[in-house]
């Protein structure tokens, strides 16, 4: 058996990783075209920060089912940022940037926070490293 | 090159299989996993585990009766096997590199196909996908020249021919309204290389 991180997982593979690298890629053009008709007044900005969220989470589970085999399914995301970190190179950043993207989706969540400019370009910055993270893991992954 | 186990150029054993594979996590595995992931035989697997775990890049560790290995980063020659590895991630990263440089950029460049997907064979072509500018004429010497010179280097970097659709921007809108099924493929799989990200360029593609 293989030693895994606490918390719900469910097993997945290239399959998988492909899809969900899919959708990763989409969510950050969406995120990245809504930022570009924001408007202060019509408040896309937290919308696209919510997409830019979307696409860290699908590539950090291109990222774990391509390496592996297996990704988080817990309520927890922050269970999700564990597993990347066993990933090898570059795990342990993407981990970082998974719960910094799961820190502003919790504070916007329970309105702790309201995502404005500042915080889509964080958003944007964290999800767009997991996106080029999870592509490389896809890259070096048989 | 077999861009699927691009290891298999310079060394096609069962040892460096097993080494890839247990590469890329801190995960440990059963030899059985280890077999079962790249295909071959269990006990094979297993004599060329204790052989790595002797030569120390491979660390063992026991669980109950059963014993789970992985792979030792601080080893020596871990970089090594990072490399191979991580052929095809430095083959993305060179043609970035060298169509990033070019005086008159593409519109849009892509690597598709099997090359992206990792799933060929050492006959299979580098599917790259370029659009050409709107400015440039096809026959334009400049631009022939560094289509040339791209094919050269990718098969000099890997030994496969290299497999270029060139696309006119001027084209682009027929494309969209045709959707050849090579849409499809690209939407799924290209990995960008330079311009516009290719499911931007295709959006008007989409229904």
């Amino acid at each position: 058996m293989m030693t895994r991180a606490s918390g719900r997982v469910q097993e997945c593979g290239t399959r998988e990783a492909r899809q969900r690298m899919g959708h990763a890629r989409l969510h950050l053009e969406v995120a990245d075209l809504a930022s570009g008709t924001s408007d202060a007044d019509l408040e896309y900005g937290p919308v696209a920060a919510s997409i830019a969220i979307l696409a860290g989470i699908a590539a950090a589970d291109a990222a774990c089912c391509a390496a592996l085999g297996y990704r988080s399914r817990s309520e927890n995301h922050r269970d999700a940022a564990d597993l990347l970190a066993k990933i090898e190179p570059g795990g342990k950043a993407a981990a970082r940037a998974m719960r910094r993207l799961m820190g502003l989706k919790d504070s916007a969540h329970y309105g702790f926070l309201s995502l404005g400019p500042g915080e889509f370009k964080q958003a944007m910055r964290q999800a767009t490293d997991l996106v080029e993270f999870a592509e490389e893991v896809l890259l070096r992954s048989q | 090159m077999d861009l699927s186990r691009p290891f298999n150029a310079i060394s096609p054993t069962v040892d460096t299989a097993v080494l890839v594979a247990l590469f890329g996590s801190r995960e440990s595995r059963s030899g059985r996993q280890v077999a079962q992931s790249i295909g071959r035989s269990q006990t094979g697997v297993q004599h060329v585990l204790d052989r790595l775990v002797s030569e120390g890049i491979v660390e063992r560790l026991h669980a109950g009766r059963a014993n789970l290995y992985s792979f030792n980063y601080d080893h020596l020659l871990a970089a090594a096997v990072e490399e191979m590895a991580g052929t095809r991630v430095e083959l993305v990263r060179r043609l970035r590199e060298q169509i990033g440089g070019w005086d008159s950029p593409p519109v849009h460049a892509s690597m598709f196909g099997s090359a992206a997907r990792g799933d060929g064979d050492p006959e299979s072509d580098i599917d790259v996908f370029l659009v050409r500018p709107r400015e440039v004429e096809e026959d334009d010497e400049e631009w022939r020249g560094l289509v040339e010179f791209l094919a050269e280097s990718i098969e000099r970097w890997t030994g496969n021919d290299a497999g270029i659709v060139e696309f006119a921007e001027s084209g682009l809108g027929k494309l969209r309204q045709r959707r050849p099924p090579v849409l499809r493929e690209l939407d799924l799989d290209a990995i960008d290389l330079a311009g516009t990200p290719i499911r931007k360029l295709l959006a008007g593609a989409r229904r």
